[in-house]
């Protein structure tokens, strides 16, 4: 409480003075330094001789949803667990929210709402009590909470024991938001949940980065992180393969596509094309994958009658699987 | 009861505490009322003192049990209160951090802002409460017992020693707290505290026994509780000193070997 109204009180100082006096201020560093919402550089860590994560660098904006995909066991928790300096890293450092995630962890916890991979809480007390108890812990109350209990439709005045896993869920997600935080790290979030309650949760998600707020989850569901992130970093033993926008990542990714033609059409007319591969023609059906825009098919495909084209999004486990060819099949 | 670390532990175990309580209330009336009847039979004292020493200093010293102070000491304070607040200290200490880690509930509990080191504090306060609890139970059990069979004894000097034994518990709980906040694991901090407590019984048990044990009974905190037998001459200060100072090491090794470590997830 006290430091919150210390670091508000820096705020308005820094904002009223001008430059030169302000910059020497410890609080005035903080805030002109978040321009990131998590920031790692080179972050590794060892368990002692076994892998967590080696020389992961990334950089989650402010305000967006970033997604950390990959199987089980590929590093996600890991880096969550740094972040919130559960886990201290073997080398490498990482900022949250523009603060040093060793030396100003209380203030960046201060400032997030967690919720584990395995969320798991008393078991004697009712979802309102940890609503209460954690509200308490943050200073912020637990008011929020009922209006965030009704909208995933639980009951807070169960014990956590007798709630089913989707239930649980919704206690854990419940007590992340209810602070309403500027950062929101959460670890597999819909695990559990039914269609309906994810969909909810989607909204919830929606609602918290319109009001510029910044979202950092984990996922091995790729959909999810579709249907989500506005950029993912993908995992793979401990390593960072990709950084995209989900937008570039669909883009690039293979796109099938299937024409049928009203008469018989020759496959050099396609075989030839810039990005297109794997074509087959059976009779007058023609079937490709594409890569890149589909322009130049539909082009060469205005030569003859067209009847109907289809073309599928790329789920986003096509691409996954593309990241991960070559990769050891069982370690999902 | 939710606002803080240090109110929801007591919440937690409230229940366990009271219980312990009771327990330890109808031990002492139950023991306080078999005194006039033990301390008439002049017989006993002729059998006692037929009984080998070895025998003897197993069972608590049972050498004087026609004077009130001897037989609480006997009966009480030499193994039975000392076991139930040593145990309930120790629960208490194990389950502290490496109990809120093998259920998965740490990490959760360390999203708040809420620092390590006011976890550890937080819980040891909780955990000397429910001790103090103990002990002043053990004294208003023995009170009520000596009025009710109009037995002599210094309240005082009760107290003192109801003292001296739950800070003796204290420190052993603290034991307990630092092994599981340093490695995180349970049972293995419970099994440890346990088997310093029990070596310290032995030794203070038979040190006047085996004469190479004397200068060993420095390390047992059983000597620091009842050495100086408080029933009877009080408290000394040296000892308590000791013993606080064993919880205080204690308490800075669990918030030291919690900050530097890894959480097990």
């Amino acid at each position: 409480m006290l430091q919150r109204r210390v670091f508000a009180f820096h705020q308005v100082i820094c904002d009223n003075s001008a430059g030169a006096s302000a910059a020497n201020m410890p609080g005035r560093r903080k805030i002109s330094a978040m321009t990131a919402a998590i920031e790692t550089v080179a972050l590794t860590k060892f368990y002692g001789e076994s892998r967590g994560i080696v020389d992961v660098s990334l950089a989650v904006k402010e305000g967006e949803v970033f997604g950390l995909l990959g199987p089980n066991g590929a590093g996600k928790t890991t880096t969550i667990r740094l972040l919130l300096d559960f886990i201290r890293p073997t080398s490498g450092s990482a900022r949250v929210l523009g603060l040093d995630a060793r030396q100003e962890s209380l203030e960046i916890r201060r400032r997030t709402g967690y919720l584990p991979g395995d969320f798991r809480t008393y078991r004697n007390m009712t979802g309102q009590q940890i609503f209460d108890y954690f509200g308490h812990l943050r200073g912020s109350g637990s008011t929020k909470a009922a209006h965030y209990c009704e909208r995933l439709g639980l009951d807070a005045s169960r014990p956590f024991r007798e709630l089913s896993k989707g239930n649980r869920q919704k206690v854990g997600l419940v007590q992340a938001f209810m602070s309403e935080p500027p950062l929101l790290i959460l670890d597999e979030p819909t695990s559990g949940l039914d269609p309906l309650v994810q969909q909810e949760f989607h909204r919830m998600i929606a609602e918290a980065r319109a009001s510029g707020r910044s979202i950092f989850l984990s996922s091995h569901v790729l959909g999810e992180a579709d249907a989500l992130c506005d950029r993912v970093g993908i995992i793979r033993d401990g390593e960072i393969v990709a950084v995209e926008e989900i937008d570039a990542l669909r883009a690039r990714a293979l796109k099938h596509m299937e024409i049928q033609f009203g008469e018989p059409v020759p496959a050099e007319a396609f075989s030839r094309l810039d990005g297109v591969r794997d074509v087959t023609v059976t009779d007058s059906r023609m079937a490709c994958n594409v890569t890149g825009p589909v322009d130049a098919v539909v082009k060469a495909a205005a030569k003859y009658i067209v009847v109907d084209v289809t073309s599928n999004q790329p789920s986003l486990e096509e691409v996954f699987l593309a990241y991960y060819a070559g990769a050891d099949p069982d370690a999902e | 009861m939710l606002s803080n670390v240090f109110l929801k532990t007591l919440w937690d175990h409230w229940r366990a505490t009271m219980w312990f309580c009771v327990g330890l209330i109808a031990l002492s009336l139950y023991t306080s009322l078999f005194y006039p009847s033990i301390s008439g039979v002049s017989e006993l004292e002729d059998f006692l003192a037929q009984l080998p020493e070895a025998l003897v200093a197993l069972f608590g010293g049972i050498t004087d049990l026609a004077t009130p102070e001897g037989f609480f000491n006997t009966q009480i304070f030499y193994f039975m209160a000392p076991l139930i607040l040593i145990v309930y200290a120790v629960t208490r200490g194990a389950t502290a951090i490496a109990g809120e880690e093998a259920n998965g509930t740490l990490d959760q509990l360390l999203s708040n802002p809420v620092s390590r080191t006011r976890v550890v504090i937080q819980k040891a306060a909780a955990m000397a409460v429910g001790v103090t609890a103990l002990g002043v139970a053990l004294w208003a059990g023995l009170t009520a017992g000596t009025f009710i069979a109009d037995i002599e004894l210094s309240l005082v000097r009760l107290a003192a020693i109801c003292f001296s034994v739950a800070l003796m518990a204290l420190a052993m709980g603290l034991l307990a707290l630092a092994i599981g906040a340093s490695t995180g694991r349970q049972t293995m901090s419970m099994a440890l505290a346990g088997v310093v407590a029990i070596v310290s019984y032995l030794l203070h048990a038979f040190q006047e026994l085996v004469d190479f044990l004397e200068p060993a009974r420095f390390v047992s905190v059983f000597y620091y509780a009842l050495g100086n037998e408080p029933l009877k001459n009080g408290l000394s200060l040296a000892h308590v000193l000791i013993l606080v100072g064993i919880a205080l090491v204690a308490l800075t090794v669990a918030v030291v070997g919690l900050e530097r470590r890894d959480l097990q997830g």
